[in-house]
């Protein structure tokens, strides 16, 4: 499985309740300039109906100026727009409730609902925040600066004061919904999953499955092969023998072979590293009696990651130990190819081949010691073989991208 | 990346707060509370009071509809359903109007088109932009229009112009912050998740096994070959009684060996849980790796819970001859419907992100069918 930044089907919670909050927040922006907009029409057919026309400036600044403090406030949304748009709109809905009152006694009481708008449209201010509480603390500041403009306009004109119930029945509703944000939000924190978390834990469990499958594979490549050697060996071994035993006891302790640390990587010195084990793993088999040919692109760098060498290392001589343990022939061939992302070997014998679908699912060999090992590291195998007519193992596996070049480096 | 018009909040984050079970019912319930409050307050100024409890039954109504077709497990939320809402709210609307028509209310005091408007908020969630904006045109005409129908004969200080704006002032802010809620959620979520900058900052880094835990996997299966290769090494001849014991020890440790590489990722689950998995193809290795999450969470929240026996959990993966694989999830949860909801929903929701065609049957066990695509 693939490791790192990868899309997400679900957002986190913490990140979810930050859309929910802007998404209301834009929800309150966006009714306030609803409501700003339709008064302006509101605010025509009425001055006609009383011919009062000549009157607008005032009444259309205040509409002006507070549409421009929302606008920078949605479109810049900063604490300090945001405490401007609580400013400007107190001044502008002081110039509007001014410019409506002045003059136009016969708007009183009945235009109330007109002329009280802007002041609703003030509670609005939502919040530059992520959490929903600061947007309650906001909204009071609106309507403070809205009913203080308000106020301070009729008791310049001498006229009582009349703020009617919309901006209060706003400012109820606005927190209301921001209070049942919060409960919400905090009670969702505790009931609905972190799929990073689930993810994590999936991770952990494929890490240990990945370590359970290559301790399987060392199992099948060490005792399973010194058991085969003890039931068939002869009567005494010699040192050759005797030393393999022991190193692969030595390797079963050393547990390093099954480690599984993704985020590890080995650049050209693990390219060295992987072909002195190549070297040795032919060596060995040398040593055994078979003859094995090197060939391809041998003498490229590669780079790949700790995980990608050790399979691609032990699906190597798997594949010999197979050839040399099954195929009756005495010598085998590894071709090497690569491209910029991944690296090929073919081990090609000339031995007595085999049918690939007549392998029983018990049997270990090529699926637990080539199969896995390279597909657990993403990359893959093919099998072409015959009776009679010999057997080609292919495996491929991922390269790391090429380093780029140091500055001032050779080109 | 498909356009933000044509999802809607839940398609994009069905386990968002917005789609918890009583939020719609209880937002209808504040219009309701509202037309209630202001139909006390002018008792004696409507020409039929009978008729605005109606409207305000209506109104409940289609809250309650919202609520009960945003469930988790109901099918997608669709037009018929939106517009079967909206019109239940017009009904309430009428209903009122009839009520009102004759009477001496004044216009910008008239309820029932602030209660439409919040309907309108109500279903913004379930809706795409598109199918709300779509819908709530002729809603926002008709509250209008219906405003102007009761008012504008008995209104002398409001010309019909403004009576219209009054009327269709509430659903028209309502349509515009169903629209904005909805579009802005839709496009926000879609840019956090395909881009995965938003949430990068919350990716756990999952640590390597350490030593120890290698040790115990190694040690647990070759505990007695070790030593015995050992012995016969160190000691250079090897007798028939070592080679009985060594067919013997290749033999166990061979069963071993393949029983070990055969286990999937949910056979590593039911091992620490006790459910039951019946996949004789080994298909669960097949699920990706936010499919696999998805379930491990449904799976542990399940047995976790006191009213389920892990014993009685059973996952069956089955191939189709598409290339896909079906699943079938039985779980006996000793729970009414509506509290296996509460338990699951959102587990459930995680796992309708990741798989198709996920459904819920409820019955004495409750039973979860998905497919998963080829990959």
């Amino acid at each position: 499985m693939s490791v790192g930044v990868a899309r997400v089907p679900v957002l986190p919670r913490k990140v979810a309740a930050s859309v929910s909050v802007f998404a209301v927040a834009r929800c309150g922006w966006v009714i306030a300039a609803v409501v700003l907009l339709v008064c302006i029409p509101g605010v025509v057919v009425v001055f006609d109906r009383q011919h009062y026309l000549g009157d607008l400036a005032e009444p259309f600044v205040g509409l002006g100026v507070m549409l421009l403090g929302l606008a920078v406030a949605g479109l810049h949304t900063r604490p300090v727009t945001l405490a401007l748009y609580i400013v400007v709109g107190g001044l502008g809905n002081y110039l509007f409730v001014y410019g409506m009152v002045a003059g136009h006694p016969a708007l009183l009481p009945a235009a109330l609902v007109l002329i009280n708008r802007p002041e609703t449209a003030l509670v609005l201010v939502g919040t530059s925040g992520q959490r929903p509480l600061p947007a309650v603390a906001w909204g009071l500041g609106g309507f403070a600066a809205g009913g203080a403009a308000t106020a301070i306009a009729y008791l310049q004109l001498g006229v009582p004061i009349q703020l009617g119930n919309g901006p209060g029945i706003t400012l109820a509703n606005y927190c209301a919904v921001y209070l049942c944000l919060s409960v919400i939000q905090r009670s969702q924190r505790q009931r609905v999953p972190d799929f990073l978390q689930l993810r994590s834990a999936t991770r952990r469990i494929e890490a240990e499955r990945t370590a359970d499958q290559r301790a399987v594979a060392l199992l099948h490549d060490t005792v399973l092969n010194d058991l085969a050697l003890i039931i068939n060996g002869p009567d005494t071994l010699d040192v050759r023998m005797t030393t393999r035993m022991l190193r692969d006891v030595e390797t079963l302790a050393d547990t390093s072979a099954v480690g599984v640390a993704p985020d590890d990587f080995v650049f050209d010195a693990g390219d060295a590293a992987m072909r002195n084990h190549v070297m040795s793993i032919v060596s060995d088999l040398q040593w055994r009696g078979l003859t094995v040919e090197v060939t391809g692109d041998t003498g490229a760098i590669y780079r790949m990651t700790d995980d990608v060498a050790s399979a691609a290392a032990g699906a190597l001589r798997s594949s010999l130990e197979n050839v040399l343990r099954h195929s009756g022939a005495d010598s085998a061939e590894i071709i090497v190819s690569a491209t910029d992302h991944a690296i090929t070997w073919t081990v090609n014998d000339g031995g007595r081949g085999f049918d690939p679908a007549s392998i029983g699912p018990d049997r270990l060999g090529l699926r637990s010691s080539v199969f896995k090992r390279v597909e657990s590291v993403g990359g893959v195998v093919k099998v072409w073989s015959a009776p009679g007519n010999g057997t080609s193992v292919l495996f491929t596996v991922p390269l790391l991208p090429s380093r780029p070049e140091e500055p001032g480096g050779e080109p | 990346m498909t356009s933000p018009w044509t999802l809607s909040p839940q398609d994009v984050d069905p386990v968002s707060w917005f789609t918890g079970p009583r939020i719609p019912i209880l937002l209808s319930l504040a219009g309701v509370i509202e037309g209630l409050f202001i139909t006390l307050l002018y008792w004696d100024r409507w020409s039929n009071i009978p008729l605005q409890f109606v409207g305000l039954a209506l109104f409940l109504t289609a809250g309650w509809l919202t609520t009960s077709g945003g469930r988790p497990h109901r099918p997608r939320f669709g037009v018929a359903r939106s517009s079967g809402i909206l019109l239940v709210g017009c009904v309430g609307v009428v209903s009122s109007a009839l009520g009102t028509i004759g009477g001496t209310l004044p216009v910008e005091q008239w309820w029932p088109n602030i209660a439409l408007g919040v309907i309108i908020v109500v279903i913004s969630p379930y809706c795409t932009p598109r199918n709300l904006l779509i819908s709530s045109i002729p809603v926002v005409l008709f509250s209008g229009v219906l405003g102007m129908l009761v008012f504008a004969r008995a209104q002398d200080f409001w010309p019909p112009a403004t009576v219209f704006l009054l009327g269709a002032g509430p659903t028209t802010i309502g349509a515009a912050a169903g629209i904005v809620f909805s579009y802005t959620v839709v496009s926000r979520t879609q840019a956090m998740l395909d881009t995965a900058a938003g949430v990068e900052e919350f990716y756990p880094t999952v640590e390597p096994l350490d030593d120890a835990e290698q040790r115990d996997r190694i040690a647990r299966l070759s505990a007695r070959i070790a030593p015995f290769v050992e012995r016969i090494a160190r000691a250079g001849v090897i007798t028939d009684a070592d080679r009985a014991l060594a067919a013997q020890i290749a033999r166990r440790l061979r069963s071993e060996l393949v029983l070990e590489s055969d286990r999937s990722w949910l056979d590593v689950v039911a091992h620490k849980s006790g459910m039951i998995v019946s996949d004789p193809a080994r298909l669960a290795d097949r699920m990706n790796e936010s499919q696999r999450a998805a379930l491990q969470g449904l799976l542990v929240a399940a047995m976790d819970s006191s009213v389920v026996d892990s014993q009685t959990v059973l996952i069956e993966l089955r191939a189709q001859s598409d290339g896909s694989t079906a699943v079938a999830l039985s779980i006996d949860v000793d729970l009414p419907e509506g509290r296996r909801l509460v338990l699951l929903a959102p587990y459930y929701l995680t796992l309708k992100t990741t798989v198709e065609d996920l459904s819920w049957d409820d019955g004495r066990s409750l039973l979860m069918r998905f497919r998963i695509p080829p990959s």
